[in-house]
Order: C-alpha cells, then structure tokens, then sequence
C-alpha cells in the first residue's frame, strides 16, 4: 500500500520544469523524485526479507514497518507547520508574485530545511532496513513491554488502549519513536506549555502528552528558531540511527532510555551537536558548480566575467564565507557596478569584522570631502570607494534591497514617495531619472555598509550608525546632498518639504 | 540652530508624532531646512545640550521631544 502511494508521485517524472519555475521548487521536485525512488527500494528489500517469515510475525512486523514510515511521514508534516510557525508562512500558497518576492527569505529557509530533511532520509531508510533485516531476531515480548510503558504514558487511567489488537500495538511500536521526538521537539520549543501544539495536528496532540513525562528539568534556555528545530531533529535521527545499529535491542533500549530519562540532562541523552542549514554552511561544503550556479544567478549587471568570479568565489572559501554571505556581496557589487579587486578588499574587510564579532573600532572622526559631514571613518562599514551611480540600471533585486533597508527606519513619507518611483520604473510606468539613480545606489550602498558592521536586515541602529555609512556612502558616490540652487540631489523634485514628516 | 530644532519637534508634535529619532530630524534639516551646518557629530552633541537645557527630552528608545520649555523657548525665539 506504502509503495502504491509513492509510486503515484512517480507522474512527477512528467512534469515540464520549464523555465519559469523558480530553482528552489525544481530542487524540491527532483529530491522528491529521487525520495520516491529510494521509498520503493525500501518496500520492495522490505517485502524480500519478510517473505520468509511465518504468517502471524510477518503481520505484527508489516504493522510495525507500516508504522515506522507513517511516524516519518507525520514528524516531516509536524516539522513543517512548526517551521511555518515559526517563519510565518501561513497562506503562502495562496499568495501572489509580489508577495512571492517580500517572502523570499522565508522561502529560501523552506528550501533549506528541505533540503535538509530530504538529506536526512536516506539515513533513517537505511535504519529502517537494518531493522527490518533483523526481523527475526525482533522479540515481540520486548516490543510488547515497550508498548506497555507508551500505553501507561499516553491514556493514563482512560484505558481507551487497552482493547487493541497486538497488529495495532506492532503498529504504534514502529511509531512512538517519531511521538517520542515530536514531544522532546514541542517540550523544547514551548517552555513546557505545549501551545505551538495546537498548531500541528495529531501527532503532535499525542507527542504533547510527553511533555508531563520530559518535565521542566529538560526544558533548554535555547532561544528556538528554525535551525534549532532541524538541530534536534538531526541530533535525534542521529541517535536514532547510532542506537539501532545494535538492531531491535538497541532501538528497544534507546527507546526505554528516552522514556525513563536515567536522570540524564536532554543534552547527553539526545548528543545534541551543532547544526548548521543550508545557507549558513560554509562555502568548502559545496562544489565548485553549485557555487558557480548561485553566484551567476547574483551577478545581475553580468558585471564580473567568469575569471572576476573565479577570483571572488576563491577569496570567499579562504576567508570563509558561508554562500549567502558570498551571494550578499556578488549581488550588490554587481547592482553597484564594484570594481572586483575593491570588493574583494570589502570582502577581506568583512571577514575581520565578522571575527572581531563586529565590535566598534578606535573612532577616526573625519569631515566628508564631498559631503561636508563629520562622521566616524573607522566605523562606517568599510573604505570609501570610487562608485558611479551614472551607468547603472534599476534592478528589481536591487529594489527589494532598497525597500528592505529603508524599512528599518521610521517611517517618512519621502521615501515612500521614492520607493514609489522606483516601482514605477521597474514595471516600466516611468523613465529613470537621475535622483532615482542616485537614491537606489545610495541606498543599496548604505545597505552593503550595515551589513559589513554585522547589522542585519530590518535592525534600526543609532543615528551615529547612520550618519557614519550614509555620509560614507555620499563619499563613494561623490555627493553633496544639495544643488547649486539648494535643491536635495538625493530625493526627486515632486517630493516636497512635508514629505519629510515634519 | 535650536529654532530649526525645535520646530521640527513642535510640528512633529502638532502632527501627532510626539517623539522623533535624530535621523528623520537630520533629513529635515538638510532637505527642508536646507541646513548642513550641524549634522552628525556636532548635531549629536547639540541635542544632548539641548536636553541639559530641558528644552528637549529622550525616551527609552533614543528618540527626542520638545518640552514645555522648549516650547517657550520656540515662542520666544521665533521672530529671530
């Protein structure tokens, strides 16, 4: 039945993954493609080995089986409406393009965490067959006994399991492994109180009840997010595995030992080890191609040739950089038309910083040649650079970076008037003008210049912060932010005096 | 300087918008008062003198606004 269903999904196979797809969903069909192939090998090794086993164990252990994938398949949906918690993507299918794009960060999280659990598959299939290879070897008293405990735990004195069939208890024994790891997950990312719970269904309904048994003395000072998440589920299947080595004893005695606790802190008893996702890994864990592949789909201007490329994506391995770091910096140097060698000396910049953890330097206050504005050169994200805002183009990506960054400020009606116009001209309303230009670079600029003081995205610093990189970004540019006539060169002449909110 | 200060705040307040950060008041002073005698640094230094004045107070969030003596001051001042 397990392989019938999967074998459904093969039709993906004749899906045209035409161009318009975004990369992320041709990934995500392709693992699947290949997690269906992986699931009928599993079944048909499955069915070879348990042909030789008597009538009645071959039911219990095809209960048992069954158990185990269904347990997989509910943890996979629990992760993934807790990762929709916690990122806030609720309604995301039934969005349109435009709000696609404001999500892209929280998509390219659900790609990665994708990519993580279909990474960890494979492993827990290949557990699955060393169980089912020892079959034989599966004492039903044992598994009997452990289902025993896992009655007294989930109904209590209802008694609303007692009159179950021993193929329903085979059954529930393949999955209380996955109820067991639901409920240190829910113990651990509520505090003990099991609200996120409502929010994942049934198994996590079941796996809250643990939350009585894992007690406070296991809940962790962790601050959860969507990395910690995969961490516990990485370190638990690892555990997993590690104890299934020793066949169905191991499993049975892992599991008793979750169950019992032994007194033991969470941490030992689940190894937990730091997990990193996708985008933070560093850059010597992928090859060359996929890296070449991600920063080519960032160089928007075609402004690095391939030898600018090969340059930066070596410096950022030896300086390691994770990819998204090294996208971050392809992408605005392109948007910004950066001269290789002076990103590549940005880059530098940045990894210092980043070792340094981003602390503040010995102030070096400056007057701004051309900006006329004092400012702090050793903290403002980086040298002045020789930039032109003249022979550039109006990206939508480098929008989202503008609209991103001004974000973190309060609110003023100019910029929204500014963000407007730049709207406009990507949907080609309107032409470019000059003020356009020189707000979009400004910006994306002062954007690239929190980022290399270890500010992050939608994170207001102090008006010394900003008055260090915005009047550093008018050196780069060579801007004094009013005309001849003491009109602003920055904001467009239809913004007017009570567009600056006053 | 204080006057183009503190009518910033008094209009800011007027509108509704009791309190202001230094960023929104530095791009008014630049683009509507066309001022850039004292940005950055020197303005930093100003609004803390301002605020030893009690002509201007700070909340918990760094951001600024006029007092009632401020506000005198303001009225005081505004023929200069």
């Amino acid at each position: 039945m397990i392989q019938k269903s999967f074998q459904s999904l093969e039709n993906l196979k004749d899906l045209d993954l035409g161009d318009y797809l975004p990369v992320g969903f041709k990934n995500a069909i392709e693992y699947l493609l290949s997690l269906v192939s992986q699931v009928n090998n599993f079944v048909e090794l499955t069915i070879e080995i348990f042909s030789d086993l008597a009538e009645e164990h071959f039911k219990l252990s095809n209960a048992f089986i069954c158990g185990l994938i269904n347990g997989l398949i509910e943890l996979f949906e629990f992760i993934f409406q807790i990762i929709s918690f916690l990122i806030g993507l609720d309604g995301l299918v039934s969005v349109g393009y435009d709000d696609l794009i404001k999500k892209r960060y929280q998509l390219e999280i659900v790609e990665n965490v994708l990519n993580f659990l279909f990474k960890e598959v494979p492993l827990l299939l290949n557990v699955f067959l060393d169980l089912a290879k020892n079959i034989k070897d599966l004492n039903f008293q044992e598994l009997e006994n452990i289902f025993e405990l896992f009655k007294e735990i989930f109904q209590g004195s209802s008694g609303k399991l007692d009159n179950i069939s021993r193929y329903q208890w085979a059954y529930y024994s393949g999955s209380i492994i996955f109820e067991i790891i639901v409920g240190i997950v829910l113990a651990l990312l509520t505090g003990g109180l099991g609200n996120a719970g409502k929010a994942a269904g049934t198994i996590s309904q079941k796996g809250s009840k643990f939350l009585k048994i894992l007690g406070e003395e296991f809940i962790s000072a962790i601050t959860f997010g969507a990395s910690d998440l995969l961490s516990i589920f990485s370190s638990l299947t690892k555990a997993f595995a590690k104890a299934c080595k020793n066949g169905f004893r191991g499993f049975i005695e892992w599991i008793r030992s979750l169950l019992k606790r032994n007194d033991k802190h969470l941490d030992e008893v689940l190894e937990l080890e730091e997990v990193v996702i996708e985008t933070h890994k560093p850059l010597k864990s992928y090859n060359p191609a996929e890296v070449k592949h991600f920063i080519k789909d960032v160089n928007f201007h075609n402004h690095y040739g391939l030898y600018d490329l090969q340059v930066i994506r070596l410096r950022a391995k030896l300086l390691n950089f994770t990819l998204v770091e090294l996208q971050d910096f392809v992408k605005t140097g392109s948007l910004m038309k950066i001269k290789k060698s002076s990103l590549v000396k940005e880059m530098e910049f940045f990894a210092k910083q980043k070792k340094n953890k981003f602390a503040l330097q010995k102030p070096k206050s400056i007057k701004g040649r051309h900006s006329q504005r004092d400012f702090d050169l050793n903290n403002c994200g980086g040298e002045i650079l020789n930039l032109d805002w003249k022979n550039i183009e109006i990206f939508e990506e480098g929008f989202s970076i503008v609209k991103s960054h001004l974000e973190r400020f309060e609110s003023v009606e100019a910029n929204r008037k500014m963000i407007k116009r730049l709207e406009d001209i990507i949907y080609g309303k309107i032409k470019p003008t000059d003020w356009d230009k020189r707000f979009y670079t400004h910006e994306i600029r002062e954007y690239r210049r929190y980022k290399n003081l270890g500010i992050e995205d939608g994170v207001e610093a102090d008006y010394d912060i900003w008055n260090h990189t915005h009047s550093s970004t008018l050196e780069d540019y060579k801007i004094y932010e009013l005309d001849e006539n003491r009109n602003s060169i920055l904001y467009h002449p239809d913004i007017k005096p009570e567009d600056f909110d006053y | 300087m204080e006057n183009k200060i503190l009518k910033f705040f008094f209009l800011r307040k007027e509108k509704g918008n009791t309190y202001s950060n230094l960023i929104t008041l530095d791009r008014y002073l630049v683009h509507v008062e066309k001022d850039m005698s004292c940005l950055g640094l020197s303005l930093r230094e100003k609004i803390r003198d301002m605020i030893d004045q009690n002509l201007l107070s700070e909340n918990n969030e760094q951001k600024y606004s006029i007092t009632p003596k401020g506000l005198e001051y303001l009225e005081q001042h505004s023929e200069e």
